[in-house]
């Protein structure tokens, strides 16, 4: 492992950034600018951590004198590189949406950013889980932002109370690894010193792994400790929601593998993984098919989600397969770009049907006809829609395919099962996306006649994320490619841990 | 290392129990805030190194504290209460 300064730069960037996105905003109507700001703190970011993907992983730093809290590994920079790639764009989206007095909200954004980088690169439990809290708190305030609705207040105090508790079952699971194993955090050198007190008490490991998937479970938003999100996503801004649903959730489930990962192979975390999973595919799709309000069923179909990618982890912990965890990691990054893509299309058409009419309910069936007037959005939320139901040429087809074979594979009759049961939720999911796209291009009414295009600073992230779900999903390999490292690494841990 | 991780776990218990139960936001940050500390006891009960983690456990938990507490006051704003159940927040 080679240690070199420039392993803190992501983080680093992010942090001062919060200060200096916070000193611009601060000053009198300049929230445009500190979007910008914000935008291009991303940007530094996201080039810093390409940089570190080019030289030799893991590398390791020391921050404030204590060796090692931060190392870049191949996992570390694929979160590092989602999130800095997907805060730009909710960045630039948001200088449209955004009224003036806001000054709070561009800090917030780079600061939740900033947390799920650290999540990819803390070296050990306890930095993992400061960054986790970056990301929570962040989002305490992100969610209920437009604290003059009713409903969004009562959204974000739900959200507030079940994710405090989450963090602190956490933390309580994270300090009873510490009294096992005598003291030691750091992910490389846990898997043996749990290992050798494995022998006397058992049972307060066990206590650890279910604590600390409840615990990071409540953010991943795994059923049954979803209750929060559909209320969440619905009422917070829509470039946050794209951001909670794409970058924070995901980055829940990459703190629990990373903690599960060093436990030994006697706890049978993956296989809690995979039951956590099953219903969280399952629950969410049966809910997300009552829905009719457009930003609700897409917070809804984030569920299943969360599940598909908590069935990949699971099946890579329980079996220790490379593709379990390329699956998983593939469908991490398709995630964020049919997400973010999809909430922010839908955050485009809303903002133009609340300009033409406030009181617009923003249900299915008072879309008839946007398809024809806001091209872009509507051409982009067809693709993210698409892509998420599983449609084979674009990005949200591959995670799933490898998936499927890898729990085929690695179980026998029980994992054949269940890779039916992951397809038959995708022809489940076509249930309610389907009758999405036919309401966006049924035959409009006269009053959507006067209905502007897509804002540009929307479009432009717009078209982006749409072009790279295309090109990942017809190029496998290029995302395939990215998400390789970070899975052969993480399968080498384990079978490091099982010796 | 029984007594402390017992005292740890029942302070979990006690307040997770407090989180359910209540119906005042207030009286859920007094319970959120006595699980926490369960955490501090196992960390601090453990070994002496452990000091550095305490204090900026310490630290998160007042930034959890200052963040309820502006909920609460936006809770207060829009509802006139802070009971969870009248504001529908908790129900599902």
């Amino acid at each position: 492992m080679t240690a070199s300064p420039l392993a803190v730069g992501p983080l680093g960037v992010l942090l001062v950034g919060v200060l200096l996105t916070y000193v611009v905003a601060a000053a009198p109507d300049q929230e445009t600018v500190a979007g910008w700001v914000a935008s291009l703190v991303c940007v530094v970011a996201f080039a810093t951590t390409a940089v570190l993907a080019t030289g030799s992983l893991p590398r390791t730093a020391s921050v404030l004198g204590s060796e090692g809290a931060v190392v870049v590994t191949h996992l570390g920079v694929l979160v590092a590189g989602i999130a800095t790639f997907v805060g730009a764009l909710v960045c630039v989206a948001s200088v449209r949406f955004l009224d003036a007095g806001q000054e709070t909200y561009y800090p917030l954004v780079v600061a939740l950013v900033a947390g799920v980088v650290g999540i990819g690169f803390a070296a050990d439990m306890f930095t993992l889980y400061l960054s986790f809290e970056l990301l929570a708190v962040a989002s305490y305030a992100l969610v209920p932002f437009r604290l003059g609705r009713e409903r969004a207040v009562a959204a974000g105090t739900r959200y507030l109370i079940m994710n405090v508790v989450g963090s602190v079952l956490a933390i309580v699971g994270i300090s009873l690894v510490y009294a096992q194993s005598g003291g030691v955090l750091a992910f490389d050198a846990l898997g043996p010193a749990l290992v050798a007190a494995e022998g006397q008490l058992v049972d307060p490991l066990a206590v650890a792994v279910l604590l600390l998937v409840v615990g990071f479970g409540v953010k991943a938003a795994i059923v049954p400790l979803h209750a929060w999100l559909p209320d969440a996503y619905t009422e917070a801004p829509a470039a946050v929601s794209a951001l909670l649903a794409g970058v924070a959730t995901p980055a829940a489930l990459v703190a629990i593998v990373k903690c599960l990962a060093v436990f030994p192979g006697s706890i049978p975390s993956g296989l809690l993984l995979v039951g956590f999973g099953v219903v969280t595919m399952t629950v969410g799709n049966l809910l997300a098919l009552r829905q009719r309000e457009l930003k609700r069923l897409l917070a809804y179909s984030s569920i299943p989600h969360i599940g598909y990618i908590v069935v990949g982890l699971g099946v890579g912990l329980y079996g220790g397969g490379v593709l379990a965890f390329d699956g998983a990691f593939f469908h991490i990054l398709a995630n964020a770009l049919m997400k973010g893509g999809a909430f922010l299309a839908v955050g485009a058409i809303l903002y133009r049907l609340r300009r033409a009419d406030p009181d617009n309910p923003g249900t299915m069936d008072s879309l008839a006809g946007v398809g024809y007037r806001m091209p872009i959005a509507a051409g982009a939320l067809v693709v993210g829609v698409l892509a998420l139901a599983g449609v084979p040429p674009l990005a949200g087809f591959w995670g799933k395919l490898f998936i499927v074979v890898a729990s085929a594979e690695v179980a026998g009759t029980a994992g054949i099962v269940l890779a039916l049961v992951v397809v038959a939720n995708s022809f489940l999911s076509l249930g309610y996306y389907l009758p999405l796209l036919r309401s966006l291009f049924a035959s409009g009414d006269e009053s959507l006649a006067t209905l502007g295009p897509s804002p540009r600073a929307i479009a432009v992230p717009l078209v982006a994320v749409t072009t790279l779900t295309i090109v990942v999903g017809l190029v496998p390999m290029s995302g395939f490619e990215i998400v390789h490292p970070a899975a052969e690494a993480m399968a080498d841990a384990l079978t490091g841990v099982g010796s | 290392m029984t007594v402390p991780l017992g005292a740890a776990l029942a302070m979990l218990a006690v307040g997770f129990v407090g989180v359910l139960a209540g119906r005042n936001l207030l009286k859920t940050l007094v319970g959120i805030e006595l699980t926490s500390k369960a955490a501090l006891v196992i960390f601090a009960a453990t070994d002496a190194a452990s000091q550095g983690i305490v204090v900026l456990l310490i630290l998160v938990d007042a930034i959890v504290v200052a963040v309820v507490m502006a909920m609460a006051v936006a809770v207060y704003r829009q509802y006139d209460t802070l009971d969870l159940d009248a504001m529908g927040a908790m129900s599902w």
